[in-house]
C-alpha cells in the first residue's frame, strides 16, 4: 500500500535520508519515524535528498517543520537537495525556502555541515 | 557650420546605433528589473548622468518605484499618484509649480534627491512608466538633442516595459493559482485521510501536519467539545496554561479572532489567551455549529494569514470537526451495540438460571416472578425439593448490571445447588456460600441472600437472611419482617456466623420475599414505592391465593411506576401454606 519508503545513509558526521516515492498525509508517518530514528541517535546533522520523491504534500513539509526546533536547539540541521522543479513549486509556494537551506546537490549539503565541523574543531 | 552638420549627423548616427542596441537587448528580455536597468544604464552613459530611477505602471495612474541607480539616499515614496499623460520630457521645476497637489508632490520628491527631469514613456494613449534623472556629470543642461533621444528610449523602451509587466502579472497570477491549486489538493487529501480513520489522534495528526506543513504554525492548541464542555484535545504549546472557566466561554466562539495591533483582546479571556502567545482564534464548525476552537500561536517567519490561508484554515478546523465528530459517532454506536449485545447475552444467562418449572407443594401455593428491566439486573431465586418433605427457597440480588451480574449469579446458583443438597445446617450452609463467592469474587462484588427450608410435615420454614430486604411473613393479622441472618455474601471472607430463625406456618400464612426492584419502584415524580407501602399491601392479601397476591402486589408496583422508566427487576418468590 506505502507508495513511499526512507533509506538512511551515514556520511561521516552526517544522515542522509534519501525519499522515494509520494509523500502526502498517508506517508507522513514514515518519515516521521526516520526523524524520530534519527534524533533519538543523537543525530542532527541531517541532509533529505529528494532525487527519488516524485510528489511531496505540505503534510511533509509538516513533519520537516516537526523536527526542525528540536534538531537547531541541539546545534544541528535539516538541509534539502536534490529536488526536482515539482517538489521544488511546493516548498517555494508554501515560503519554505526561507526557512531551509536547499542544494542542488547532496555533495553540497553535506559540505557545508562538514565546514561548519571544521570550523569549530 | 560644417563642422556642426557633421558633428550633429555623427551624433545622429551613435543615438541610432545605442537606440538599436537597447532595443535588440529589451526586445529579447522579459525580467522587468533586467529592462529597467539597461533602460536606464543606457540613458546615463550615454548623456552622462549619475543618477536614475524609473517607476512603473502600477494600476490606474499610479506609479511605484521599480528602478533605482545611483541614488543612496532616496526621499522618493515607492508609489506616487500622477493624474497626468506627458507627452513629452518634464523639468522637476516645472512640476514643483504645477497646480495639482499630486504632481506638485511627486515634483517636491524628485527635487529633494536631485532628480531633474522626467521621461515620459507612452504606449499608444498610455504612460507606462517614468525615467527620472538628475543633472549631467558636466554640469551642462541637457541639450535638445538629449532630450530627443531620451524621447526615443522612452518609445523603444515602452513596449518592453509593457510587455514585462504583463508578463510579470501573469506569473503572479499563475503562482496564485499554483497555491490555490496546491491548497485545494491537500484539503482534499486531508479529507480524504481523515474519512479513512476513527482514530481521534490520527485525526489530529493530519491536521498537525497541515497546519505545520502548509501554514507554518508550530504551536497550536485543539479544543473540542463533548456536547457539554469544551476539553484539551490537543496541546503543542507545552508551556501554555490557562484557566478553565475562560476556555469555557469560547464555546460558542463562531468569529475567528486575529490579534493584530489594530484588533486587540477585548475580554478576559482574549487578554488570556493573547498573553499565552496565541494570535489566531479559529472556530471548529460541524453542520455550522460552534464545536471546538483551533487556538495558535506565531507562524514561523512572522506574517499575518492573507485572506486564501484563513480560508484554508476555516476549511481544515471544519474538515478535522467533522471527523472527529464522525469518529464520535461510530465510536458511539459500536459502544450501543456492544452494550445491546451483552445486554441480550446477560439476559438470556439469566434468564436460563432460574427456575423452569417450580415443583409443586402439596398444602402449599408457590408463585414468583421475575421482570427484567432494560438493564438486566442480577435478581434470581430458586425452589428446590430436597426430600418428599423438604423444600428450599432462595431469592437474592447480585451487584452490578450486565454479564458480570449474571455470572456471579451463575455461580451463585451452582453454590446453591451443591451445598443445598448437602443437607446442612442452614447456617453452615450460608457460610459455605459466602465464602465461595468471596473466593470467587472481588470484594466490590456482592450478594443480598434469603433463604429458608419449608418442612411440609412440621409446617416449619427456617430462614437466613444475608443482608436481603426482609420478606414479610403475614402470621394471622400480625405481619413479621424476616430478618434475622447475617452480613451480605461475598464481602467478607469470615463473617461473623450467621443466626437463623424458624417460623411456624399456620394455615393461610404467607411469606412474600422480594427483591429491592419492588420496594424502591420509582414513579414519574421520582418517588419510592416504600417498604410501608408494600407491607400494607401485603396485609391487604390475607386473603389472596399465593398468585393473586404476586398479581396484586405487581399491578400495584405498575400503576405506581406509570410512565417511569423501570430502573430494576421486579423479581418475588410468594409462598402460602393453603388454608
Amino acid at each position: 500500500m506505502s507508495e513511499f519508503s526512507v533509506g538512511i545513509r551515514q556520511r561521516e558526521a552526517v544522515s542522509v535520508l534519501d525519499l522515494k516515492g509520494y509523500l502526502d498525509a498517508h506517508t507522513a508517518p514514515e518519515l516521521e519515524k526516520a526523524f524520530q530514528k534519527q534524533l533519538e541517535d543523537d543525530q542532527y546533522n541531517i541532509v533529505v535528498n529528494f532525487s527519488d520523491l516524485s510528489y511531496i504534500s505540505s503534510a511533509g513539509l509538516g513533519v520537516l517543520m516537526q523536527f526542525i526546533e528540536d534538531v537547531r536547539k541541539n546545534e544541528g540541521d535539516i538541509k534539502l537537495s536534490n529536488m526536482s522543479s515539482r517538489v521544488y513549486n511546493v516548498f517555494d509556494l508554501l515560503g519554505f525556502p526561507m526557512l531551509y537551506e536547499i542544494f542542488k546537490e547532496e555533495d553540497e549539503a553535506v559540505e557545508k555541515f562538514q565546514n561548519k565541523s571544521e570550523k569549530l574543531s | 557650420m560644417n563642422n556642426e552638420s557633421n558633428s550633429s549627423a555623427q551624433d545622429i548616427i551613435s543615438d541610432s546605433a545605442a537606440l538599436l542596441e537597447l532595443s535588440s537587448i529589451l526586445n529579447a528580455a522579459t525580467d522587468l528589473d533586467f529592462i529597467l536597468g539597461n533602460i536606464l544604464l543606457s540613458c546615463m552613459g550615454k548623456l552622462m548622468v549619475s543618477r536614475g530611477v524609473v517607476f512603473v505602471e502600477k494600476g490606474a495612474q499610479q506609479y511605484s518605484l521599480r528602478s533605482i541607480k545611483g541614488l543612496t539616499v532616496t526621499e522618493l515614496e515607492d508609489n506616487y499618484f500622477l493624474p497626468v499623460g506627458w507627452d513629452h520630457v518634464q523639468k522637476v521645476t516645472d512640476l514643483v509649480g504645477s497646480g495639482n497637489e499630486a504632481i506638485r508632490s511627486f515634483g517636491n520628491c524628485a527635487k529633494d534627491c536631485g532628480l531633474e527631469i522626467i521621461i515620459p514613456m507612452r504606449l499608444e494613449e498610455r504612460m507606462v512608466g517614468i525615467i527620472g534623472l538628475s543633472r549631467k556629470v558636466t554640469g551642462t543642461a541637457f541639450a535638445s538633442a538629449d532630450l530627443k533621444f531620451l524621447e526615443s528610449v522612452a518609445a523603444v523602451a515602452a513596449t518592453a516595459v509593457k510587455s514585462a509587466l504583463v508578463i510579470e502579472e501573469l506569473r503572479i497570477v499563475n503562482r496564485r493559482l499554483d497555491s490555490k491549486v496546491q491548497e485545494m489538493n491537500t484539503l482534499f487529501e486531508i479529507s480524504r485521510e481523515m474519512n479513512t480513520t476513527f482514530d481521534p489522534e490520527a485525526i489530529l495528526r493530519i491536521m498537525s501536519y497541515a497546519l505545520m506543513g502548509q501554514l507554518r504554525v508550530m504551536h497550536y492548541l485543539v479544543y473540542t467539545s463533548d456536547g457539554e464542555r469544551l476539553n484539551l484535545s490537543l496541546s503543542k504549546m507545552p508551556e501554555f496554561s490557562i484557566e478553565d472557566a475562560l476556555v469555557q466561554q469560547l464555546q460558542a466562539q463562531h468569529e475567528t479572532i486575529l490579534f493584530s495591533e489594530i484588533r486587540t483582546p477585548e475580554n478576559e479571556v482574549e487578554t488570556a489567551l493573547h498573553d499565552a502567545g496565541i494570535l489566531t482564534v479559529v472556530p471548529m464548525l460541524s453542520q455550522n455549529q460552534p464545536r471546538g476552537v483551533l487556538c495558535l500561536g506565531a507562524r514561523v517567519g512572522g506574517e499575518q494569514f492573507d485572506g486564501l490561508e484563513l480560508e484554508y484554515l476555516h476549511a481544515l478546523a471544519n474538515i478535522t470537526i467533522s471527523a472527529l465528530e464522525n469518529a464520535r459517532l461510530v465510536k458511539e454506536t459500536i459502544e450501543k451495540q456492544r452494550i445491546e449485545k451483552e445486554l441480550s447475552v446477560a439476559t438470556s444467562i439469566q434468564k436460563g438460571l432460574l427456575p423452569k418449572a417450580i415443583p409443586e407443594i402439596e398444602g402449599y401455593e408457590i408463585a414468583a416472578i421475575n421482570e427484567s428491566s432494560q438493564q438486566v439486573g442480577g435478581d434470581y431465586y430458586d425452589v428446590l425439593q430436597l426430600s418428599e418433605h423438604e423444600f428450599l427457597l432462595a431469592i437474592g440480588d447480585v451487584s452490578g448490571k450486565g454479564i458480570p451480574a449474571s455470572l456471579l449469579m451463575a455461580n451463585v446458583q451452582a453454590a446453591l445447588r451443591t451445598i443445598g443438597p448437602l443437607r446442612l445446617d442452614l447456617r453452615e450452609a450460608t457460610t459455605r456460600i459466602n465464602a465461595l463467592i468471596y473466593g470467587n469474587t472481588g470484594a466490590d462484588k456482592f450478594i443480598t441472600f434469603f433463604w429458608g427450608i419449608l418442612n411440609t410435615n412440621a409446617h416449619t420454614f427456617e430462614y437466613v437472611n444475608a443482608g436481603h430486604n426482609p420478606p414479610y411473613h403475614m402470621h394471622g393479622e400480625e405481619c413479621l419482617e424476616l430478618s434475622e441472618g447475617g452480613l451480605i455474601l461475598g464481602i467478607m471472607g469470615t463473617p461473623p456466623p450467621y443466626a437463623s430463625q424458624q417460623l411456624y406456618l399456620d394455615k393461610g400464612d404467607i411469606v412474600v420475599t422480594f427483591t429491592d426492584g419492588v420496594n424502591e419502584a420509582m414513579s414519574a415524580e421520582m418517588e419510592e414505592f416504600s417498604d410501608e407501602r408494600l407491607k400494607a399491601l401485603v396485609a391487604e392479601c390475607a386473603s389472596l391465593s399465593a398468585d393473586e397476591t404476586l398479581q396484586r402486589i405487581k399491578d400495584e408496583v405498575h400503576a405506581f411506576t406509570q410512565g417511569a422508566a423501570q430502573s430494576d427487576d421486579i423479581t418475588m418468590l410468594i409462598l402460602r401454606r393453603s388454608p
